[in-house]
């Protein structure tokens, strides 16, 4: 078993730990899941809650992180799932929540699109310095994803991957911000239930 | 006044003398320290005691070492050492070392790394 296997296996013991333990810090920095693919060590998902107070909250989004085989001395690559709109329309069209039987605790809005500033619109790129240049093996799959939960509620409109998103916050017209966020989020977002 | 008669409501408040021991000494010992062995604990005065590179414990070998059994292809044992930098980082050398060809800094706090001693364990 390679050294990176091994790193990998230990942040997968402390992050199923943390999550499995009901009030940890893990859940409450944003983080609802993190684990890697049944058949693949270097292929993880996650799944991030918006922060509160900005207008991501009450929405998940759903991330793939590809971890290359020398890591942690290279970064992993994280990135937002995105999809078409008739993708997520055939979701919609699936899902089985009832707005007047389900069971609110058990269901998610999960949001296919991400609109903000340092994320690319069509491939869910993220551009956080500390997953490129300024990476350190000190990070770890769970820090990464802290700080891409800290970049939602802290937008860098100076290095855009979404200039739309970017001028507005540019021009500080905080309100056509917030509101095109809650658009997509209103027309991209599918009731799903998360598998433990 | 001697010290059996103040009224024991506040026991707080007796400051025995050490010359006048407060009651008689009893005339046979309760009990007596046949042996005593005192423990202590060590650890090397650094500021970190993981290594954040491969998150093994720096007293222990690196995650690579680690699996060997420390010990290399022929049985021989290898060493394997701590490194730590002027900004008193430590890591396992053998993990800096694959660090510091990407990049020649502290993972810990950015600044340039200059290796200031090399410890063996």
């Amino acid at each position: 078993m390679s050294s990176t296997e091994k790193r990998l296996l230990k942040e997968y013991r402390t992050v199923q730990k943390e999550l499995r333990s009901q009030d940890s810090s893990i859940k409450s920095s944003g983080i609802v899941q993190l684990k890697p693919s049944s058949d693949n060590l270097f292929k993880w998902y996650s799944v991030i809650q918006g922060p509160t107070d900005t207008p991501f909250e009450n929405t998940v989004w759903k991330l793939e992180i590809d971890i290359p085989t020398n890591y942690p001395l290279e970064p992993p690559a994280i990135k937002f799932i995105t999809l078409h709109d008739d993708q997520i329309s055939r979701l919609q069209s699936k899902s089985k929540y009832d707005l007047n039987s389900s069971n609110d605790d058990e269901w998610v809005t999960t949001c296919y699109k991400m609109p903000h500033p340092n994320i690319n619109f069509k491939t869910g790129e993220i551009c956080l310095d500390i997953l490129q240049k300024r990476w350190s093996p000190a990070w770890t799959l769970q820090s990464s994803l802290i700080a891409i939960i800290v970049l939602l509620s802290n937008p860098e409109p100076l290095s855009p991957l979404n200039i739309d998103m970017a001028n507005l916050l540019k021009c500080e017209d905080d309100m056509a911000y917030g509101a095109t966020i809650r658009y997509y989020i209103g027309k991209s977002s599918v009731k799903e239930t998360l598998e433990r | 006044m001697s010290a059996e008669q103040v009224p024991p409501e506040d026991p707080m408040d007796i400051d025995v003398p050490a010359d006048k021991p407060a009651a008689p000494k009893p005339k046979k010992k309760r009990f007596e320290v046949k042996k005593w062995t005192a423990v202590a604990f060590w650890s090397w005065d650094r500021d970190n005691e993981t290594c954040a590179i491969c998150r093994n414990h720096l007293m222990e070998p690196c995650i690579e070492c680690h699996s060997s059994g420390g010990n290399d292809r022929n049985g021989q044992k290898i060493e394997c050492a701590r490194a730590v930098g002027v900004c008193n980082h430590s890591f396992h050398l053998h993990c800096i070392d694959q660090w510091i060809t990407k990049r020649n800094t502290c993972p810990l706090d950015s600044s340039d790394w200059t290796m200031k001693e090399v410890l063996k364990n």
